[in-house]
């Protein structure tokens, strides 16, 4: 069944995943990449402070990880204010929670 | 294995799968654009980092172990079109839903994106605007000629457009009070009633009938509600009566703007002619879809009641079932038959 639980559903969505990982690697983002990070990022942000403002334009990857957000307040605390500035650092630590989720699950 | 090999066997794999004989044409398109997109990352792998080729490898196996269940001639094409005409309103691009034949009692439904990634971390390769999306559902052998035993599969597809859209996810975020009990998993449980109001859109009562033939008297699990619970909430729906849980799912995918939670099928009246052992004519998709519903309380009324109204000199109950599922795999043949007469004849 589709729905089940599993540990899949603690990971990042997989292209937000994929660009923590070259983020942490110190490697630079495609453009499109980059955009969609940035894009997911913002409106799970957004999604997490006011529901409400869901729309038709809001991604799926936004929700899922507005949900993961708000879950974990170390999460939360893990992502940059400005959304935009990823580090190394900052991109491995959320890789490292995430597995940490995975595996607890 | 190594990413670069890896994605030479599978462009290998597709190569082979593409020269025999797909049930559906569009995945010989599928399939060329999927060795284009291959050719292109083997051609220039180095100027992608080794975490794209990767995830792009794994894609790919993913898609090559999807295709390479698609090419027998036991899909259940007449399911797989109603599947197909149920999930046009939900995802606004091309959908292929391609079958694997499962042994035992599984069915599933697992999606594939290709081109999501493709244009967002394969940057040097142009998709030319290809968008098709890849469904895979997975359906007891056993049931491969059995429509009306297909019924699950409208659950199973309701998952899909759950996920696909993160309809569940968005009802915790948008209404948070739990409808799992204490200590379970609450997404899986609203993904399970999500499931069953969409597959009751389609085929009325006779998803929860069969969840009910296989767990009549389920409690809730760590991921499942209880069966009577997915009932009550199925039936409310259904009957038009309040329910907060089909409430908290109609705000969700109102906020998305998806379409409605709605009965979307109609009734099919096909005693009469299931009893003359005639096809059913549908004068609609809503029917073709109502078609599900009726032939399993056809059928069911028939093997709990004797009834034989065929004649025949003794009537066993797989002679009923099989009698059933013949006329309704027919049925929905000839509904899209003739659509598809209407549509190529159309001036």
């Amino acid at each position: 069944m589709l729905a089940a639980a599993s540990p899949e559903r603690e990971k990042f969505p997989y292209l937000f995943h994929l660009a923590l990982e070259l983020v942490s690697a110190g490697k630079d983002l495609p453009e499109p990449l980059s955009k969609h990070m940035e894009l997911v990022s913002r409106q799970a942000m957004d999604v997490l402070m006011n529901p409400a403002a869901v729309s038709a334009n809001t991604l799926p990857e936004a929700i899922q990880l507005a949900l993961q957000l708000r879950s974990s307040e170390q999460l939360r605390r893990a992502f940059p204010p400005d959304l935009t500035g990823f580090t190394a650092v900052a991109a491995r630590r959320l890789l490292s929670l995430e597995q940490n989720r995975a595996a607890s699950h | 294995m190594r990413p670069r090999i890896d994605l030479s066997l599978i462009r290998q794999s597709l190569r082979l799968l593409n020269d025999s004989t797909f049930f559906d044409r569009r995945l010989h398109d599928f399939t060329e654009h999927l060795i284009a997109a291959i050719d292109h990352v083997l051609a220039g792998a180095s100027q992608y980092d080794r975490a794209i080729v990767m995830q792009f490898a794994g894609l790919m196996r993913r898609v090559q172990s999807y295709l390479a269940g698609s090419t027998t001639n036991e899909i259940p094409y007449e399911v797989v079109y109603c599947l197909n005409n149920a999930l046009a309103p939900w995802v606004n691009r091309e959908t292929i839903i391609v079958t694997s034949l499962t042994e035992g009692h599984n069915f599933h439904l697992l999606p594939v994106d290709p081109w999501n990634f493709i244009r967002t971390a394969i940057t040097g390769y142009d998709t030319g605007g290809f968008n098709i999306l890849l469904v895979m559902i997975g359906v007891p052998r056993l049931y491969s000629h059995k429509p009306v035993f297909c019924v699950p599969l409208f659950h199973e597809l309701g998952h899909f457009v759950d996920v696909a859209h993160k309809i569940s996810d968005l009802t915790i975020l948008r209404n948070s009070a739990a409808v799992a009990p204490s200590g379970a998993d609450e997404l899986a449980h609203r993904r399970e009633f999500f499931a069953d109001l969409f597959s009751s859109c389609f085929v009325g009562y006779a998803g929860i009938e069969a969840l009910t033939a296989i767990a009549a008297n389920n409690p809730a699990s760590y991921t499942h509600p209880s069966t009577i619970d997915r009932v009550k909430v199925v039936s409310d729906f259904l009957s038009q009566a309040s329910n907060p849980i089909v409430d908290m799912f109609t705000d969700a995918v109102s906020a998305l703007g998806l379409p409605s939670l709605t009965i979307v099928s109609s009734k099919a009246d096909l005693t009469a002619d299931f009893d003359d052992l005639r096809t059913f004519g549908s004068s609609n998709i809503k029917e073709v879809f109502g078609i599900f519903e009726s032939a399993w309380h056809y059928m069911f009324n028939a093997i709990d009641n004797g009834r034989n109204p065929w004649g025949l000199a003794s009537v066993r109950e797989t002679d009923i079932e099989t009698l059933v599922n013949d006329l309704t795999e027919k049925s929905i043949r000839n509904y899209a038959l003739r659509v598809a007469w209407n549509e190529a004849a159309a001036p």
